[in-house]
């Protein structure tokens, strides 16, 4: 027996044990179908429609496909999770072989996970993350007031900002000139501290 | 209920967007009254809808002084 734990951990999670066990009888069509509803769910696609088919298509019963989903998705989860620096190849398989999975579902799942669709699972794993909503698209307009109902001759410029959010929320305010040239030293801080940063190698590890 | 009314007339001298730079606006700011508190309302308009706005006052003035 192999002296080190499963990339699933120390103890496998219920619903990939199960998974296992069901697809002991699964069409090797039917599970790529699936395995491809699962990936697209993951990256993070409207996949109602899709589950809708495989449901109807009437091998399964509607408990099995469940417990087979959930499987493939904790099994990807846990496999996307670790960097390919971390987890290899053979040592995946390995693991998925102690599950007792056929070889050619243990192939899909590696072209899955080591294959070229890899890097858009992560990118999409990185926007799922808990994040606040961030700045879609930013306007400007330099006005100078003519006159106002307390100045006759005002001759103020400001600074009109418009930021549209990724929730869909826009934000409206003026800047002060004063503001603006805190904003715009702000700016430079962070881009320079943006570049140190990507320097040091701290962030460069490997396991 | 508007409890007060500013006007400030302005020309735009730059922006990010691809317009007519020297475009003359008016911005109204009423302050509304909603219960206890009071709300801040803005508004930009160009010159023609700032016309609009004022012969609409204009015509309100006129009804309301037929009646007092």
């Amino acid at each position: 027996m192999a002296d080190r734990t499963s990339f699933l951990g120390g103890r496998i999670p219920v619903e990939v044990e199960i998974m296992a066990k069901h697809l002991k009888d699964l069409d090797k069509d039917f599970f790529r179908k699936i395995l491809k509803v699962v990936v697209n769910a993951v990256e993070g696609k409207d996949c109602r429609d899709s589950l809708k088919s495989l449901a109807d298509n009437g091998t399964l019963s509607e408990e099995q496909l469940s417990h087979i989903i959930t499987g493939i998705h904790g099994l990807l989860k846990e496999a996307l999770r670790l960097p390919t620096s971390s987890l290899k190849q053979e040592i995946f398989k390995e693991d998925l072989r102690e599950l007792r999975i056929s070889e050619e579902f243990i192939a899909d799942f590696a072209s899955v996970v080591f294959g070229n669709r890899r890097a858009s699972l992560e990118a999409a794993a990185v926007e799922h993350g808990p994040r606040l909503p961030t700045v879609e698209d930013i306007r400007w307009r330099v006005d100078v007031a003519i006159s106002t109902s307390s100045l006759a001759r005002a001759l103020q410029p400001s600074i009109l900002m418009q930021m549209k959010l990724t929730d869909g929320s826009s934000h409206r305010f003026e800047v002060p000139v004063s503001k603006f040239q805190d904003l715009r030293y702000n700016v430079a801080l962070i881009l320079k501290e943006m570049n140190d940063l990507e320097k040091k190698s701290i962030l460069k590890i490997q396991d | 209920m508007t409890v007060d009314v500013l006007l400030q007339s302005s020309v735009t001298v730059g922006t990010s967007e691809l317009q007519k730079v020297g475009n003359i606006f008016l911005q109204l700011k009423l302050v509304v009254r909603k219960g206890n508190s009071t709300e801040n309302v803005y508004m930009e308009l160009t010159l023609p809808q700032f016309y609009n706005f004022l012969h609409e006052m204009e015509r309100a003035k006129a009804s309301m002084d037929c009646f007092s």
